[in-house]
């Protein structure tokens, strides 16, 4: 694949020109730059997805998408944003972000949790990002009601760049949702998101990414977590759409005490590749980790899990998991794992399993004695399968929406 | 822990391996061409061997694609480009006696010591069918039982057995691990020398094992065997092979080549005890076709060497055939294992079993890195792949590298890894029953491996959980 700056699209003039639309301060427009930089020199990510098949030339980067952001158990419209900033609580779309509160968009916006230099996607995001959210919990704040933001993209071979910015400060407690969603389209279409979650000294967050694109959408997005002491993050990623995906996933615990879970539900739908690459980083001493992905391959579509346990030198009394469950659901469904310990420390408890296989036929036979169709059956079944990961989810009304948008997608089979 | 006792000990350690295995004796060789890799080197090999026109030819293209291929990097290689390795600065061949033997007593004075220090005769009347001993480059020692011969049983070393049995070695050499396979194949394929050439015809089955016993003596050297294993329908063999070289302040390169063809109901078991010196680099490519109903046993202790690259796989080409790979390694300061297996599912209704056990001690660092693979329309393919690692010291690592890649709905894959250390209250109930900590910790590590040490034949589990006893010293502070 040619450079980014060679693409007729991607260029510095954009960058520069949009730049001086939004009237960013110089700062930004630097690490615009600095990301298109080294977006040019970084290689792209290795793996099973086929690049050349990303046909990159004939995009063109987004500036119009539909943002929502919304306060409340029940998401669906007409809603009202009770008044957050009573609380201190900061929720708003990234751009306003960065004109009224610039000190804490530069001290975080892709500095120590993804900079760019972590990948070639990551920089580009740098370079291109136009829309995203910013969310600020002060210390000691609890938010009881779920937050969420809805994003949704359109246009033909367009590229879209969404940040999502949360910091979290210490003993605060939150659950947010950001929800990606288009309509399948002509062409094809590219979202390099970032996530960036920072999470102060004992907070508390449930964070879900429910992803619904498109067939046409190819999602390279990077989410990354870092907890301070005593922190508690629960983490899920829903993969229901796209075309292809190669997300990045990321916790890292830097303070003792921090525990972190991460999970995955993901239905591939006939001729769709997902990979996800996860990162379990132990750092500091007493910290913990557990990560469940489970995914259910339709026929001839296909799953790559790359999961890494990393537990340094003076992270003893690490406690990790780590598990890859993969159900194939028809011909030609294909499924890889590859589950990685790296440990440096030797006081440490690591496991980690991973399995492949199709539905139990014994458990098939059973349900179908009790006159159910293959079909309900096999629906029945799934729904236990990922019952495992979704009651991870505190808040029920959430979790059930979330089932809504899971049983849809296995829905189609 | 204190600093000062750790150092001792793995002083003392040295010592040991210097005064059982780690001694040198002044063979001059009676062959020695200059030292690096070039195409004169290799047809030198080549000529003093007296070898077909068709091998020359295969050496020298294999030369060509060893300079065509890059190092390791990525998944398969345990950090091999961050290690020093001058391929100039070895000697590719070295031939230290005039011919082979039959019997000890013609053994060169010298050679014999070495192996009689080694117990190598002691054991061949002992418990062996037949033993086959390299020094250096050549097989200087070779015989089998009378019996097994007159039923049709080859064993020979891998030079003779293409000049006795032309027809045979050339239609398998090479054809499961082609040179171009990866670079240390290429390397292999060029200067490959000495060896075993095993034949077991129809339905025989070998009660005892057959052993090779590999020595490197000079310093700088390169041991380049070539062992092809040839199970007919029905037959069963175990090969054991063991490995020790003196310990020099430079580096030596043992990269071998072994293949295996294991014919419809026939078994093959392959032992390795790999107790190299850790100034040895130990970079092994092992594989064996499997065909219908077949099983193919490896068990692959890795206790020296300063870097092993080694997993033996198993390529099931036919329904029915069962691959298993029990793997042991122990890393102590100064040593990377980087050892594992691969399975690969080729055809419908096979299954396949991988453990590896490992243990990090100092310095050390053990790494499992594994493949599992499964074609499209292999269905009924059962695999699971167990891996231990129990690190002892703060200092020491532990890596998980397993490949597992499904093309296929209808099977059951299974992957687990545990990693942990020594569990303080187990040593605690030990050390109350009397035992002092190190006897304790002995006693865990011992039945830690103990499912795998099982498998190897008596005397060589003895060995083994010597070997790790001696590893082991010193490990409390």
């Amino acid at each position: 694949m040619p450079t980014i700056t060679e693409e007729s699209a991607f260029t510095r003039e954009f960058v520069d020109r949009y730049s001086r639309e939004q009237h960013e301060p110089d700062w930004m427009r630097q690490r615009r730059f600095e990301g298109l930089v080294v977006s040019d020199e970084l290689p792209l990510p290795e793996g099973k997805l086929d690049w050349t098949k990303l046909k990159l030339g004939e995009m063109a980067p987004s500036r119009f998408v539909a943002l929502r952001h919304q306060v409340g158990a029940d998401f669906s419209p007409p809603f009202a944003v009770p008044d957050l900033a009573k609380s201190g609580v900061i929720f708003c779309d990234f751009a306003t972000a960065l004109r009224q509160h610039p000190q804490l968009i530069e001290k975080y916006f892709m500095t120590s949790v993804v900079p760019a230099r972590s990948s070639k996607f990551a920089a580009m995001h740098a370079a291109f990002w136009t829309h995203g959210t910013f969310l600020y919990v002060p210390a000691g704040v609890e938010l009881k009601m779920p937050l969420r933001t809805e994003f949704r993209a359109a246009g033909k071979n367009a590229a879209h760049f969404a940040h999502t910015l949360i910091v979290v400060e210490r003993h605060a407690k939150l659950t947010y949702l950001d929800h990606y969603k288009s309509a399948t389209e002509e062409g094809q279409g590219l979202f390099d998101g970032v996530t960036e979650i920072i999470l102060g000294e004992g907070a508390n967050v449930v964070y879900v990414a429910e992803q619904q694109w498109g067939r046409h959408v190819w999602d390279v997005s990077t989410r990354r977590a870092v907890l301070a002491r005593d922190a508690n993050l629960t983490w899920l990623n829903l993969g229901l759409g796209s075309a292809a995906s190669k997300m990045r996933l990321d916790a890292v615990l830097d303070g003792a005490g921090a525990s972190a879970e991460l999970l995955g539900v993901t239905v591939a739908q006939p001729g769709q590749t997902v990979c996800y690459d996860t990162l379990q980083d132990h750092r500091v001493p007493y910290t913990k980790s557990d990560l469940l992905f489970k995914a259910a391959v339709k026929a001839g579509a296909r799953t790559a899990y790359e999961g890494t346990i990393r537990v340094h030198k003076a992270a003893q009394k690490t406690d990790a998991y780590q598990a890859s469950r993969n159900l194939l659901l028809g011909e030609h469904a294909r499924a890889d794992a590859t589950p990685i310990l790296e440990i440096e420390a030797n006081d440490v408890r690591c496991t980690h399993g991973a399995t492949v296989g199709p539905v139990d036929p014994e458990q098939l036979f059973y349900l179908r004695s009790r006159c159910l169709s293959v079909e309900d059956a096999t629906r029945l079944m799934m729904r236990g399968f990922f019952d495992q990961v979704m009651r991870y989810i505190p808040d029920e009304i959430l979790r059930e929406q979330l089932w809504q948008a899971v049983d849809q997608a296995m829905g189609n089979s | 822990m204190a600093d000062e006792p750790k150092v001792q000990a793995s002083l003392t350690l040295n010592e040991d391996y210097k005064s059982k295995y780690g001694f040198h004796d002044d063979v001059t060789p009676i062959i020695k061409p200059q030292k690096g890799l070039n195409p004169d080197v290799v047809k030198a090999i080549s000529h003093y061997k007296n070898e077909p026109e068709w091998m020359l030819k295969f050496r020298l293209k294999s030369l060509e694609l060893f300079r065509q291929k890059p190092m390791p990097t990525g998944f398969w290689g345990g950090n091999i480009q961050n290690h020093p390795l001058d391929f100039e600065n070895i000697y590719y061949y070295l031939k230290p006696a005039e011919s082979q033997s039959k019997s000890w007593d013609d053994v060169p004075e010298k050679i014999k010591n070495t192996f009689d220090r080694l117990g190598i005769p002691e054991a061949e009347k002992k418990f062996l069918a037949g033993v086959g001993a390299q020094y250096e480059s050549e097989v200087i020692y070779h015989s089998l039982n009378e019996k097994l011969a007159k039923l049709g049983v080859i064993f020979l070393d891998t030079d003779t057995a293409m000049k006795q049995h032309p027809d045979l070695f050339r239609e398998y050499f090479a054809t499961v691990i082609p040179p171009a396979d990866n670079k240390f194949a290429a390397l292999n394929s060029a200067v490959w020398s000495g060896g075993s050439f095993i034949y077991i015809p129809k339905g025989v089955k070998v009660d005892l094992p057959l052993q090779a016993y590999f020595r490197i003596n000079a310093e700088n050297m390169g041991q380049f065997e070539r062992t092809l294993i040839i199970a007919d329908e029905g037959s069963f063999v175990h090969y054991v092979e063991g490995c020790t070289a003196p310990v020099y302040s430079s580096d030596s390169l043992h990269s071998a080549v072994v293949e295996i063809v294991v014919k419809k109901g026939a078994r093959v078991r392959y032992s390795t005890i790999q107790n190299w010196s850790t100034n040895v680099y130990n970079l092994v490519t092992k594989r064996d076709a499997a065909y219908r109903d077949a099983t193919m046993e490896w068990v692959d202790g890795n206790i020296g060497s300063k870097l092993t690259m080694k997993y033996p796989a198993v390529y099931m080409m036919e329904p029915g055939a069962h691959g298993e790979i029990l793997s042991i390694a122990f890393a102590n300061t100064g040593q990377h294992q980087d050892a594992g297996g691969k399975v690969v599912h080729m055809a419908p209704n096979t299954t396949s079993r991988i453990i590896s056990k490992s243990i990090s001690k100092g310095f050390g660092r053990s790494s499992y890195r594994g493949l599992l693979k499964v074609y499209p329309g292999c269905h009924g393919v059962k695999s699971n792949v167990e891996c231990d690692a129990l690190l002892i010291n703060e200092e020491s690592r532990t890596d998980t590298y397993p490949k597992i890649e499904v093309d296929e709905r209808d099977v059951s894959i299974g992957h687990e890894a545990r990693v942990s250390k020594v569990n303080d209250e187990q040593i605690f109930y030990l050390m109350s029953r009397g035992l002092t900590q190190d006897q304790a910790m002995n006693m865990i590590v011992c039945g830690f491996i103990e499912p795998l040490v099982k498998e190897l034949p008596m005397e060589y589990a003895v060995e083994l959980n010597r070997l790790i006893e001696l590893e082991m010293e010193g490990s409390v502070g």
